[in-house]
């Protein structure tokens, strides 16, 4: 009797201190990487796109910095996740300065001093809205999703305060271009919206919560066209990601080469 | 029974592990209120469309203040103590059409200082940057006319392979060579540039249009565009550049009057916040002080007759230059770089002694160390073989607001350093106040502690608009 109670103690806890269910499917309880994978197709266009994004920086409440971006995505055929070409616009001192991201090889351009640095994947981790949070990325690429909780299911508000019946997902690096070492993120059931997301350091550290709402139209899907970006070390300092003027184009790879840098022209 | 219960108690708190990672839904809503009340309520404007004349206009007023030092090799010119500069920086670029845009770049100085005299060239002076038109011949395919600012290599203290950057600097703020190359001249030139799916080829032509001019003087007229000092030698540049993987190598060709100059480029992402990387030339070519003494000659710096001091070895070697370098980056905005610099053609220990003992004493070789030292400087070369490059760049240490950086050459022959600190505070979007504050670190007979400042300070207010 003892021993078998050992046993089943011992599957128990094998079966709670397991990852996070990621593959019972049914309707209700899609597969964890599923969620993911249409989560992302939600917030990121499957062909070349162009867009604008407007980065607000608030501190006790009041408006400290803004940046204005053109960002160049489009998905690398071979690793599945985004290349990024990033123009700054605004502010004055920063105009054409330009971050180029194909996996992890990341260079920096200046136009003041005609210099094209190689910087390391870390920088996408630096800012109050990082490099990280400002290009596409595909979260199903570097993370592999399970749920939190038995049920996965959970009721939280938006950004805008309006309840949504989520799936509360656990995401853990699964390669070397994951920005975060973990990730809490709630999808809403059906939609695939995200609504929220919590980034952690991979010292367990919690560094920002995202929100994702104002949802509009943008080639063709529904897509979140604010983030709410909440600095979980100091919570005074949260900055919004407003992004407008989605346009599918036609970007070749060369773009994405560093001597393509210099050559980025106004369309 | 003891038992009982402990295994009890370890089955609820197995069943239960993940509830430990979230909070409850309530709890989780909590974070709402730390959104403030004015995003809630802002409106989102569309942005301005883009205009198709786009680029950077500033004006700077910079004010340096300097401290000398009793020096074992006199100088014969006064050192400034104070110098003020105000300038309008215009960076711009024109897109005439699809295929074709105009690229601008100037800088109009006033300056005056306790060695600048009143009325002369320096007083007011135009710094004409690049002036060249791209033509886009065919999708990625362009070629070039006109003054363009080519830059070449990957470290930060020195580029080996950025063989266009002799006697292009003109005005020397900061020891920071980053914030060097913000203000230095282009050259006429032609170049035609392929830029494909996994690499790049460059190729340039550099023509001589005048005869080569001495090192700076106060003679010159305000206007030059020192095309003396940009175009006085024929010049070809190829390079190719190939993306394999993680690695990122570039090959180039360089040649000019002094012959044929081989490079290569190459970086790699050792780890997630770690970039190593590399930068070699190599070319037959005298020593250092041997092409100081023949520019001296021809451009009539210095006496026709041999120098005071004899050359020991006045014959080309095949002269390698090499950086090895790589920058860290911290998870709390802190970059790192630590380069180690080679520099076969410049002085060892021994030709170092030798030259600053020797100075000391006769007031005539003085004055032939000191041109070297500016024909290096000029040159962007370093005047020792050996030297640690060390810079801190740390950003966003108040968000957006300040930054600070430290820049340190260190000479391992005798541990004298030549180092600066600066600090940048961003006051809104259009104006930036920045200082620095430089010094030489060592004693009178070393290689930094030899230079005539001991200490520097400046005080840089822009204006963007």
């Amino acid at each position: 009797m003892k021993k078998q109670a050992y046993i089943c103690i011992t599957i128990l806890m094998l079966l709670s201190i397991s990852r996070p269910n990621a593959f019972a499917a049914d309707e209700n309880r899609p597969l964890a990487q599923d969620i993911i994978v249409r989560s992302d197709a939600v917030r990121n266009p499957d062909i070349p796109f162009r867009l604008n994004l407007s980065l607000t920086e608030y501190a006790d409440g009041s408006v400290r910095n803004e940046v204005i971006l053109h960002v160049y995505s489009k998905i690398d055929q071979v690793s599945g996740q985004f290349k990024n070409l990033v123009r700054y616009m605004d502010p004055p001192r920063d105009q054409g300065k330009e971050v180029l991201m194909n996996g992890t090889t990341m260079w920096f351009y200046d136009p003041a001093s005609k210099s094209i640095i190689r910087i390391s994947p870390q920088q996408r981790l630096v800012g109050q809205a990082s490099e990280g949070d400002v290009l596409t990325v595909n979260l199903a690429r570097d993370y592999t999703a399970g749920y939190v909780g038995q049920d996965g299911g959970e009721t939280i508000d938006d950004a805008d305060r309006v309840p949504r019946d989520c799936w509360h997902m656990e995401l853990t690096p699964k390669n070397a271009s994951a920005v975060y070492g973990r990730v809490e993120y709630w999808v809403e059931k059906g939609t695939y919206r995200p609504v929220k997301g919590k980034f952690y350091a991979d010292s367990g550290r919690l560094l920002k919560i995202a929100y994702y709402h104002r949802y509009k139209r943008e080639i063709g899907v529904l897509r979140p066209t604010e983030i709410i970006l909440i600095d979980a070390v100091n919570t005074n300092l949260v900055t919004t990601i407003n992004s407008s003027g989605y346009q599918a184009m036609e970007i070749p790879n060369s773009w994405y080469q560093p001597a393509f840098l210099s050559h980025l022209k106004v369309e | 029974m003891m038992i009982r219960w402990v295994l009890f108690l370890l089955c609820l708190c197995c069943l239960q592990p993940h509830r430990l990672l979230a909070q409850n839904a309530g709890e989780e809503n909590l974070d709402l209120n730390l959104i403030p009340k004015i995003i809630k309520t802002k409106r989102v404007e569309p942005l301005p469309a883009e205009s198709h004349f786009s680029g950077k206009f500033f004006l700077e007023d910079v004010v340096t203040a300097s401290q000398n030092r009793e020096l074992l090799a006199p100088i014969s010119k006064k050192l400034p103590s104070w110098q003020n500069r105000t300038s309008l920086d215009f960076d711009y670029g024109w897109q005439v059409s699809y295929k074709v845009r105009l690229n601008w770049s100037d800088r109009l100085n006033v300056a005056e200082g306790d060695t600048i005299a009143f009325p002369c060239g320096e007083n007011l002076r135009n710094d004409f940057r690049e002036g060249f038109f791209i033509w886009e011949a065919s999708p990625r395919t362009y070629l070039e006319v006109g003054r363009i600012n080519l830059k070449n290599g990957i470290a930060l203290g020195y580029n080996p392979t950025d063989f266009l950057k002799s006697r292009t600097t003109v005005d020397k703020t900061s020891i920071d060579p980053s914030s060097l190359r913000e203000n230095r001249l282009g050259s006429l030139m032609a170049m035609g540039q392929k830029i494909w799916d996994k690499g790049t080829v460059t190729l340039a032509f550099s023509p001589k249009v005048k005869t080569e001019g001495p090192l700076s003087t106060n003679q010159k007229v305000s206007f030059d565009p020192l095309f003396d000092r940009t175009n006085s030698d024929n010049r070809i540049l190829v390079s190719f550049r190939y993306a394999m993987g993680d690695i990122d190598p570039q090959a180039l060709v360089f040649v000019d009057h002094v012959g044929t100059h081989m490079g290569v480029n190459i970086s790699r992402v050792m780890t997630s916040s770690i970039v190593a990387y590399a930068e070699w030339s190599g070319v037959q070519e005298s020593s250092l002080s041997e092409r100081a003494a023949v520019f001296g000659r021809q451009t009539g710096s210095l006496p026709q007759q041999e120098l005071i001091l004899p050359q020991t070895d006045t014959d080309a070697h095949f002269q390698n230059d090499l950086v090895l370098g790589a920058s860290w980056t911290s998870n709390f905005n802190l970059m790192i770089n630590l380069e180690y610099h080679f520099h076969q053609a410049g002085f060892d220990a021994e030709d170092f002694n030798r030259w600053v003992t020797l100075s000391a004493a006769n007031s005539n070789l003085a004055s032939e160390m000191w041109f070297i030292r500016q024909y290096a400087d000029d040159q962007e070369e370093p005047l020792m073989q050996h030297e640690i490059f060390l810079r801190f760049d740390w950003q966003d240490i108040l968000p957006s607001k300040l930054n600070a950086g430290l820049v340190m050459f260190i000479s391992p022959y005798d541990g004298s350093v030549m180092t600066q600190a600066s600090a940048q505070y961003f006051i809104s979007s259009h104006w930036t106040v920045k200082f620095y504050l430089a010094k030489t670190m060592g004693g009178a007979d070393t290689v930094e502690g030899s230079l005539p400042w001991s200490t520097s300070g400046a005080l840089q207010i822009v204006r963007y608009f």
